[in-house]
C-alpha cells in the first residue's frame, strides 16, 4: 500500500504548530509507517512535489505576495488541504496589524522604532510586498480542514491525520476544538 | 399561585406558568436553549438572537427570540431544529468577525461564554470576513479594565448597573460602527460616576470587562470556589471567594445569597485585595527596648498569662473588635468574665441595642419612600444603599435624608433635612405607602420622633456599626469600656483597621497591652505583645448580620505557618490562665 | 382621478398661514367631526374607508385606532410620525412645508376619535423647514382655538408638542421613536405589549404616518365611500408617490392607489432621462425588494407588489436606468442600513457592515468566487432573525438585485471592474 504524501509549509507563523507537531514524539514514529513528508520546513524541500501531494498543511497567515504564491502552490500541489492552527484558520496573531495600513507598519517597523537611526524600508523589488489586510488561508484558497489552535495540541494534529489516513474528513470537537 | 399553563415544546408537552416566557417554561423542563445575553436576574432584552424558536401561534409561524415572547397556552414551539443551530451558528461568525477576538492571549479564554458558545457549535473557522475594527482600551479605572475589542454589545453590564446597583452609570453610545459601553456621557470610567461595585465585572460574559488583580491567575478549572460572608460591613453579604492554590485571586458576590443576591460593593469587593497596605503579622512579637520582636508562641503567652494573671482584678480590661466571629465573641466573653474581668467592650464602642430583632432588608424592594438618619450610605453599608438606589431611579421612590453631614446621597435625594426638621419628614410620609426608616450611628433624638410618628406605618432597618454588632450584643459585649481604669489590657484586634486615635492615646498609657491582631499597624506603639491571627479570607464561624440573620464563613486559604485562628488563640490563653 | 386631494392646496400662496387655509375650506373637517359626530364614528368612518398607514407597513388605520382603550379617565396619546427617514421618500415634507395645516387637522380628529389629550409631532432632525412650520401652524391653531382646552366649545382638549429627532432613520420604527421622544436611546423596544397597550410614558398610544393624518379631514368631508372609490378593493385612496432617480420629472405625483408603475414612470415623471433604457426600480424606498421591467405593469398597491416579489413600503419609486452599476448602487443602500443599525441584535448591526465589506471588496475588483453566494448566506442569516423589521429591510435589495442581476456581480468579480 503506497504511502500517503504529505507536504506542509509555514506562512507568517511563530513555528508553534509545527513545534507541535512534532510534539507527537512517538506516534510520528507510528503514522511515518503509513505517510511520507515530503516539503516542509522540517526537511528541507522548498516546494511540493510537482506530481502532487495527498494531503497540504499550511500553518500560518498570509500577509505577503510571497506567502500567498505558496498557498496556491500547495492548493493546487495537494487533494486536501489543511490549515493548521489559528493564524492560518481565523487569521490570529498577525490579523492584529490589520487596522493600520502596510506602509504604516513599514514606517513603524524600519524608521520610527525607539532604537533605530536612520530607518530605510527596503522597497526591492524581489521582496514580497505586504498586504494591507493579512487574511486567512480559506480567504485565499478552498480549505479542506480548520484545524485551530495555538498551538493545535499534538493530540488534535495526531487525530486530524488519523482520520484523514481512514479516509474521513474530521469533524472536531470537544479536547480538539480550541482556539488558544 | 400563577394560573399554569400547558405548550408543546419540540414534540413534548411542558408546563408552565402564565407570565412565563418561553425560554423560563424551557429552563424549568431541562430543556437547554443556547443564550448569551440573558442573565438570571436581568431584564431579557432579545439582543443576541441566539434563543430563537420556530413559534406556531394560533396558525402563524414566525421566528422570535424565546427569552422575549411570552408562553402562551396552546403555543407550538421547537427550539432544537437543525436549521435553528444552523441559524445560531451564522450569528454566532458575525459576533467573531464584528470584534477583536484573539483568544490565544485573551484574559477570558477557557472562562469565556462565546469562547464556549463556538465550541458547541463546532465552529472551526469564521466564514465571514473579519471587520478589524479599531477600539480603544479604558484602562483609567483603578480596578477594572474595559477591553472593547470583546465586547459583545450583550449590554449586560449596563442592565446590571442599572438593575442591580441602581447606579445607571454605563449605557450604550452611538451607533453603527461606534456603539461602545460607555460610562455616563462618554466619560473615561475612573472618572465616572462608578461607585465600584463590580456587578458589571462578575455578569460581562468574555474577556470586555476584567479584574486588574485577578487576571490571568487562574482559569475556571483551575481555581476552587467557597461560599463566605463578607466582613467588612453589617450587611453581611454572601461571597465567592476564588482562589488557586492558597492564593486568594478574587472576591464574587454569590448569587444566591441573602440579603445581597450577587451584589457587592467596593468595601467587600476590591478594597480588601487592592487597598491593604498595613504589614501581617506572621510571628508572635514582644516588645524589647521600644521595639517589636520576634519571639515563640510559648513565651508570648506566657507573658500575657502572666500580666493578665497577676494583675488586681479592677486593673484589667478586655476589649474585642466587633468583627470577630460569634464563636470568638462567646469564648471571649466566657474567657475574661471567667477571670473575674469586668471592663469588657468593643473597639468600636459601646453598642445600642435596637429595638427590631429581626430586620429583611429584602421589604427595602418593595419601599416607595425612604428616610435615611445619620448614616452616610455612600460610605458605609453600600449594599443597602444599592436598595435606595434601585427605589429612587427604578421605581421613582422618593429619597429623604434627616442628617446633619451633607451625605453622599444627598444629590439623589428629594429633601435634605436637618435633624430638628424631623417633623417635615414626617409630613412627607403622608403620601408614601411603604416608607423605610434607614437609620445609622449618628442617628440622634431625631430617630425616636420618626418611632413615635410613624410607628405601625414605616419599617426600621437599624445599620449595625460593626460587622458582627449582633454578635457582640448577644455575647453581653456592648458596653462601655473604661479605657482609663484599664491598666492591663487584652485586645482582640483581628483585622479590623479602624480604631479611634483616642482610645489608641488612652491605651498607650496603659501598663500592658497585648494585641492580638493581623495587622502591625495601628499597634505598633500601644503593644507589648503581639499575637498574629487570621485574617478574614481565613477564618471558619459564623457572624450575625444586622438583619439578625446568622451567616457562615468560610475559609478559602490557609494563614501563613505560625499565624493561628482567632478562638485558637484564646483556647491557647484559657489554658495558661487555668480557668 | 386627476383631481388633487392631498395636493389641492400647493401653490395657493401663503395656505401654510392659517387663514389662507380656512380661507380654502380648512378646518371645515374639524368643526364637523367634533360638533357633529361621535369618537366612534370618526372611527367607523375611517375603517370603512379603508385608509391604511402611509408610513410603510400599511396597517388598517381605523383597526389601529379602534384598539385603544376606549375608558376615558387614561392619559392617551397620538404621535405624529415625521421622522420621514425612508430612503428616496419626501411626500411628508412636501406635505409638511406645503400644506401643514391639512396635517394637523387630520391629527386633532385622531386625536378626538382615540381620546388624546396630548399630541407630539417627532420630526426629523434633519428637517429644518419642516420644523419651523409645524412650530407656526401649531402656534396659529392654539390661536385660532383649534388646539388647547375645551376646543369649539366642546369638552374635548388637546395639546401638541413639536419634537425634534436627532438624525437617525430607525427612529422612524414607531417604537423606537416614543424612546427617543422619552429621552431614551432610539432603540425599538420589545412587542408585545403593542403601543395601544403600553406607548409613550406608558400610556396607550397612536402613532400615524404624516400622509395617512392628511386623508382623515378628506374622509371626514366627502364621506368613506368616497374614499374608498378611489384606489384598489384593498389599497383605497390617493397616494403620494415620490419619483427619483434617472426620470425627467422627479418629484411628487398625487395618483390613485393601484396606478401601475408604468403609468407613473412614463406617464407622469417623464419616462428616464436621456431616452435611456431602465434598468431596475425600487418602488417603495431602499427597504423594498427591487424590480426589473418586466414588472412595469403592476398596480402600485400594498396587495399587488407582494405578488411580484416586492412592496409598497411607503411608494418612494427609485427609478435607475443602464447607467447604474447594480453592485454600486446596492454597496451604497448598504453603507446607508449599516450606518443606520441601531446596533442592538447582533445580525443587523453586524451583517450590514459584512455585506458593505464585502460588496466593497468587490466593487474595488477584489472579489471572491464564491462572494455572492456568502452574500445569500448572509441575507438568510439576517431575514426574520432580528429585532425589528429593519433587518429585513437591509437584505431585501441585496438578495433581490442578485436574484435578477446575478450575472452583473459575477461579472464584477470575475473581470474586477463594472459591467457598464
Amino acid at each position: 500500500m503506497p504511502k500517503v504524501k504529505i507536504a506542509t509549509d509555514w506562512l507568517d507563523i511563530c513555528a508553534g504548530c509545527h513545534m507541535s507537531l512534532l510534539d507527537m514524539d512517538e506516534r510520528l514514529v507510528e503514522l511515518l509507517e503509513k505517510i511520507e513528508i515530503t516539503s516542509s520546513p522540517i526537511t528541507d524541500l522548498k516546494h511540493p512535489p510537482e506530481e502532487g501531494v495527498d494531503v497540504g498543511i499550511l500553518s500560518g497567515s498570509v500577509a505577503n505576495t510571497h506567502q500567498e504564491e505558496v498557498v496556491k502552490e500547495m492548493r493546487a500541489r495537494c487533494k486536501i488541504l489543511v490549515a493548521l492552527g489559528d493564524c492560518a484558520v481565523f487569521p490570529g496573531i498577525p490579523a492584529m496589524r490589520n487596522v493600520f495600513s502596510a506602509e504604516e507598519v513599514l514606517r513603524r517597523g524600519y524608521v520610527e522604532t525607539e532604537s533605530t537611526v536612520d530607518g530605510k524600508i527596503p522597497r526591492s523589488e524581489e521582496l514580497a510586498k505586504l498586504f494591507d489586510q493579512v487574511k486567512a488561508v480559506h480567504e485565499v484558497v478552498k480549505v479542506d480542514v480548520n484545524l485551530p489552535g495555538c498551538p493545535p495540541s499534538a493530540d488534535a494534529i495526531y487525530y486530524v491525520l488519523k482520520e484523514l489516513l481512514e479516509g474521513r474528513i474530521p469533524v472536531l470537537s470537544g479536547e480538539y476544538l480550541k482556539y488558544e | 399561585m400563577a394560573e399554569e399553563i400547558t405548550l408543546t415544546i419540540d414534540g413534548k408537552e411542558v408546563k408552565g406558568e402564565r407570565g412565563d416566557t418561553i425560554l423560563q417554561v424551557c429552563q424549568k423542563n431541562g430543556i437547554d436553549v443556547p443564550t448569551l445575553c440573558h442573565f438570571e436576574g436581568l431584564s431579557d432584552i432579545g439582543s443576541c438572537r441566539l434563543c430563537i424558536a420556530e413559534i406556531e401561534e394560533r396558525g402563524r409561524t414566525r421566528i422570535d427570540t424565546s427569552c422575549t415572547t411570552p408562553a402562551v397556552e396552546g403555543m407550538v414551539v421547537q427550539v432544537s431544529t437543525k436549521q435553528l443551530n444552523e441559524m445560531r451558528r451564522a450569528i454566532l461568525e458575525l459576533l467573531f468577525s464584528e470584534g477583536n477576538h484573539y483568544c490565544m492571549y485573551c484574559v477570558a479564554s477557557g472562562d469565556c461564554e462565546l469562547q464556549d458558545m463556538a465550541y458547541r457549535f463546532g465552529i472551526d473557522y469564521i466564514r465571514w470576513p473579519l471587520l478589524y475594527p479599531e477600539r480603544h482600551i479604558d484602562a483609567s479605572h483603578k480596578y477594572v479594565v474595559m477591553d472593547p475589542n470583546r465586547c459583545i454589545l450583550c449590554r449586560r453590564c449596563v442592565r446590571a448597573c442599572a438593575e442591580l446597583v441602581g447606579n445607571h452609570t454605563l449605557g450604550v453610545g452611538g451607533r453603527d460602527s461606534e456603539a461602545e459601553i460607555i460610562a455616563d456621557l462618554k466619560l473615561p470610567w475612573g472618572e465616572s460616576s462608578c461607585v465600584n461595585a463590580g456587578a458589571c465585572l462578575q455578569v460581562c460574559p468574555t474577556g470586555a470587562i476584567l479584574d486588574r488583580r485577578s487576571a490571568y491567575k487562574g482559569k475556571k478549572d483551575q481555581v476552587e470556589r467557597v461560599k463566605s460572608t463578607c466582613l467588612f460591613c453589617s450587611v453581611g453579604c454572601g461571597t465567592e471567594l476564588v482562589s488557586r492554590d492558597n492564593y486568594l485571586i478574587r472576591v464574587e458576590g454569590d448569587w444566591e445569597a441573602e440579603p445581597n443576591k450577587g451584589i457587592l460593593c467596593a468595601a467587600g469587593r476590591f478594597e480588601p485585595l487592592y487597598d491593604e497596605e498595613r504589614t501581617r503579622v506572621l510571628r508572635p512579637l514582644v516588645k524589647r527596648d521600644g521595639r517589636l520582636e520576634e519571639t515563640t508562641w510559648d513565651e508570648a503567652l506566657d507573658l500575657v498569662a502572666e500580666k493578665l494573671g497577676d494583675s488586681d482584678k479592677n486593673a484589667l480590661g478586655a476589649l474585642t473588635s466587633a468583627r470577630a466571629t460569634n464563636e470568638t465573641l462567646e469564648l471571649f466573653a466566657k474567657l475574661f468574665r471567667g477571670i473575674g474581668v469586668e471592663n469588657i467592650g468593643c473597639l468600636e464602642g459601646p453598642i445600642a441595642e435596637p429595638p427590631e430583632k429581626e430586620i429583611n432588608l429584602a421589604e427595602l424592594d418593595e419601599a416607595d419612600m425612604f428616610i435615611v438618619v445619620g448614616e452616610d450610605l455612600a460610605e458605609d453599608h453600600q449594599v443597602v444603599g444599592f436598595f435606595v438606589k434601585r427605589g429612587v431611579n427604578n421605581r421613582g421612590a422618593r429619597l429623604v435624608i434627616v442628617d446633619d453631614k451633607e451625605t453622599g446621597f444627598v444629590p439623589l435625594a428629594y429633601r435634605w433635612l436637618k435633624p430638628d426638621e424631623v417633623e417635615e419628614a414626617v409630613r412627607l410620609c403622608d403620601a408614601a405607602a411603604r416608607p423605610a426608616v434607614i437609620y445609622g450611628a449618628r442617628a440622634g433624638e431625631e430617630l425616636a420622633v420618626l418611632r413615635k410618628e410613624l410607628a405601625g406605618k414605616a419599617g426600621f432597618f437599624w445599620m449595625a456599626p460593626a460587622t458582627n454588632s449582633r454578635g457582640a450584643l448577644a455575647a453581653g459585649l456592648n458596653g462601655a469600656f473604661n479605657a482609663e481604669a484599664a491598666q492591663n489590657v487584652y485586645v482582640l484586634a483581628c483585622d479590623d483597621g479602624k480604631v479611634g486615635d483616642e482610645l489608641l492615646a488612652r491605651l498607650k498609657k496603659a501598663n500592658f497591652v497585648a494585641v492580638q491582631s493581623s495587622y502591625v499597624e495601628p499597634w505598633a506603639e500601644v503593644a507589648d505583645v503581639v499575637l498574629p491571627t487570621v485574617i478574614w479570607a481565613e477564618k471558619e464561624g459564623t457572624i450575625t448580620n444586622l438583619e439578625g440573620r446568622t451567616l457562615k464563613v468560610a475559609k478559602a486559604v490557609e494563614p501563613p505557618a505560625a499565624v493561628k485562628g482567632e478562638a485558637e488563640v484564646l483556647k491557647a490563653l484559657i489554658g495558661r490562665l487555668g480557668s | 382621478m386627476l383631481e388633487k386631494v392631498l395636493l389641492k392646496n400647493v401653490g395657493v400662496r401663503y395656505v401654510e398661514r392659517i387663514g389662507v387655509y380656512i380661507a380654502h375650506g380648512g378646518y371645515q373637517a374639524v368643526r364637523k367631526a367634533l360638533l357633529e359626530l361621535e369618537p366612534q364614528e370618526v372611527i367607523e368612518m375611517v375603517k370603512k374607508s379603508g385608509l391604511r398607514g402611509r408610513g410603510g407597513a400599511g396597517f388598517p388605520t381605523g383597526l389601529k385606532w379602534d384598539f385603544m382603550p376606549k375608558d376615558p379617565n387614561l392619559t392617551k396619546y397620538l404621535c405624529i410620525n415625521f421622522d420621514e427617514g425612508e430612503t428616496g421618500t419626501f411626500k411628508d415634507r412636501y406635505l409638511v412645508e406645503e400644506d401643514p395645516h391639512q396635517v394637523l387637522e387630520g391629527a386633532i380628529i385622531a386625536a378626538y376619535a382615540v381620546g388624546a389629550s396630548k399630541a407630539y409631532i417627532y420630526t426629523r432632525g434633519e428637517f429644518p423647514l419642516g420644523l419651523k412650520r409645524w412650530i407656526k401652524a401649531v402656534a396659529e391653531a392654539y390661536g385660532r382655538g383649534f388646539l388647547g382646552e375645551n376646543i369649539l366649545g366642546t369638552d374635548f382638549s388637546l395639546d401638541v408638542y413639536v419634537h425634534s429627532g436627532a438624525g437617525a432613520y430607525i427612529c422612524g420604527e414607531e417604537t423606537a421613536l416614543m424612546n427617543s421622544l422619552e429621552g431614551k436611546r432610539g432603540e425599538p423596544r420589545i412587542k408585545p405589549p403593542f403601543p395601544t397597550q403600553v406607548g409613550l410614558f406608558g400610556q396607550p398610544t397612536i402613532i400615524n404616518n404624516v400622509e395617512t393624518l392628511a386623508c382623515v379631514p378628506h374622509i371626514i368631508l366627502r364621506g368613506p365611500e368616497w374614499f374608498a372609490s378611489i384606489g384598489t378593493e384593498e389599497s383605497t385612496g390617493p397616494k403620494l408617490f415620490s419619483v427619483s432617480g434617472h426620470v425627467e420629472k422627479p418629484g411628487n405625483y398625487e395618483l390613485p392607489m393601484g396606478t401601475p408603475l408604468r403609468e407613473i414612470i412614463y406617464g407622469h415623471a417623464g419616462g428616464i432621462k436621456d431616452g435611456r433604457k431602465l434598468k431596475a426600480i425600487l418602488p417603495g424606498g431602499v427597504s423594498t425588494p427591487m424590480l426589473t421591467p418586466e414588472h412595469l405593469d403592476v398596480p402600485m398597491a400594498f396587495e399587488t407588489l407582494p405578488k411580484v416579489g416586492s412592496m409598497l413600503g411607503t411608494g418612494a419609486v427609485i427609478v435607475m436606468d443602464e447607467s447604474t452599476c447594480i453592485v454600486n448602487a446596492v454597496l451604497h443602500m448598504a453603507r446607508f442600513f449599516a450606518h443606520e443599525s441601531c446596533s442592538k441584535c447582533v445580525p443587523c448591526r453586524v451583517g450590514t457592515h459584512v455585506m458593505t465589506k464585502i460588496l466593497q471588496r468587490i466593487e474595488n475588483g477584489e472579489g471572491r468566487e464564491g462572494d455572492v453566494d456568502q452574500l445569500l448566506d448572509l441575507c438568510n442569516s439576517i431575514r426574520g432573525k432580528t429585532f425589528c423589521p429593519m433587518g429585513d429591510a437591509t437584505t431585501n435589495p441585496l438578495a433581490s438585485s442578485i436574484q435578477y442581476f446575478r450575472e452583473e456581480y459575477e461579472y464584477h468579480i470575475r473581470e474586477k471592474r463594472c459591467m457598464v
